[in-house]
């Protein structure tokens, strides 16, 4: 099953569930790094909204070169702290950017920002701010 | 092993910092290409582990301009990056990188691909070594290896190239020892 945003198709992301803050712990301990999961969830809250900000100047400025940029630049974070729907939307993103194609960009937009705000809440939940 | 990694991504920087000093290896970090070459001016690294895709100076350019350097000391470069497919994997290799790593990191590649890297390094260390000075005892003739450890001479050369030794006498030692022998036998024959 696919998502569609207005008539655009933005792929399915059905079979990925939302972020939990055990995928967190499960990485860190298949990593055998769970000791410093405080400063990792503090790296990637000091870094993630300024992420999604870059990301959304460059989908409203339409240019699909600094989308790609953006999105693969939060792209990797976000898989290395196991929030996959989150890191498969921005890989969408980033192709949509390196295909050229800003009204997908635009209508991915939405959910990245949702499964953005998904994690951050979760993770200042169970961690604090 | 000193290792200097260059990753713009806090988190990524992170778990490859933490991850290679549980293998116990020091771990220099920078956030950039630009300050990664700057710390590779001012000291050597033999292992550097650089993302792709970094701002101002990214993980092409650094391998290009640490290859360029030629420096008589090599340096394994591992490439970092979420991009893949053979295209990505030939752009890194013709830039000079030795290895490529898929994030997000998995610590037992990680381990292997660093253990290739040090196996790597210590045969280079090795060759470099047959192929300049070696630290040879100048009492009984053995020959020190990079591990401080002693070898027979032809032990030491047959184990580590393609030579093989076969044994005969030259004009000097036939002389000094050899001549004196058929001498003495000759004596006592006579």
């Amino acid at each position: 099953m696919t998502n569609t945003v207005g008539s655009i198709d933005v792929g399915s992301n059905n079979d990925i569930a939302p972020f939990q803050v055990a995928d967190l712990r499960r990485v860190m301990a298949d990593a055998d790094l769970e000791d410093i999961i405080d400063d990792l969830v503090e790296a990637f809250l000091d870094d993630a909204p300024v992420r999604m900000q870059n990301i959304g100047m460059s989908v409203e400025a339409a240019s699909s070169k600094e989308i790609r940029t953006a999105a693969h630049a939060y792209k990797s974070a976000a898989a290395s702290i196991g929030a996959e729907q989150l890191a498969e939307l921005l890989r969408r993103l980033e192709v949509a950017g390196a295909e050229g194609d800003c009204t997908r960009a635009a209508a991915l937009l939405p959910l990245v920002r949702v499964a953005h705000d998904t994690v951050v809440a979760r993770l200042r939940e169970e961690f604090g701010s | 092993m000193k290792i200097l990694i260059a990753e713009d991504d806090k988190v990524a920087r992170l778990m490859l910092k933490s991850t290679l000093e549980s293998f116990g290896h020091e771990v220099v970090e920078t956030d950039n290409g630009v300050t990664a070459w700057e710390q590779y001016s001012q000291e050597h690294y033999r292992l550097m582990i650089v993302d792709w895709m970094m701002p101002q100076l990214d993980g092409l350019e650094l391998c290009r301009a640490v290859r360029a350097e030629q420096r008589p000391v090599y340096t394994y470069i591992i490439m970092l990056t979420v991009l893949g497919g053979k295209g990505c994997y030939l752009r890194a290799m013709d830039a000079g990188a030795d290895d490529f790593i898929r994030k997000p990191l998995d610590r037992d590649e990680l381990a292997a691909r660093v253990r290739v890297a040090e196996r790597i390094l210590g045969l280079y260390s090795e060759v470099t070594q047959l192929e300049s000075l070696l630290p040879i005892c100048s009492y009984c003739r053995k020959i020190r290896d990079p591990n401080d450890r002693w070898h027979d001479i032809e032990v030491y050369i047959s184990n580590r190239t393609e030579s093989s030794f076969t044994h005969g006498i030259c004009p000097d030692c036939y002389q000094s020892r050899i001549e004196p022998q058929i001498r003495q036998v000759d004596r006592v024959e006579s």
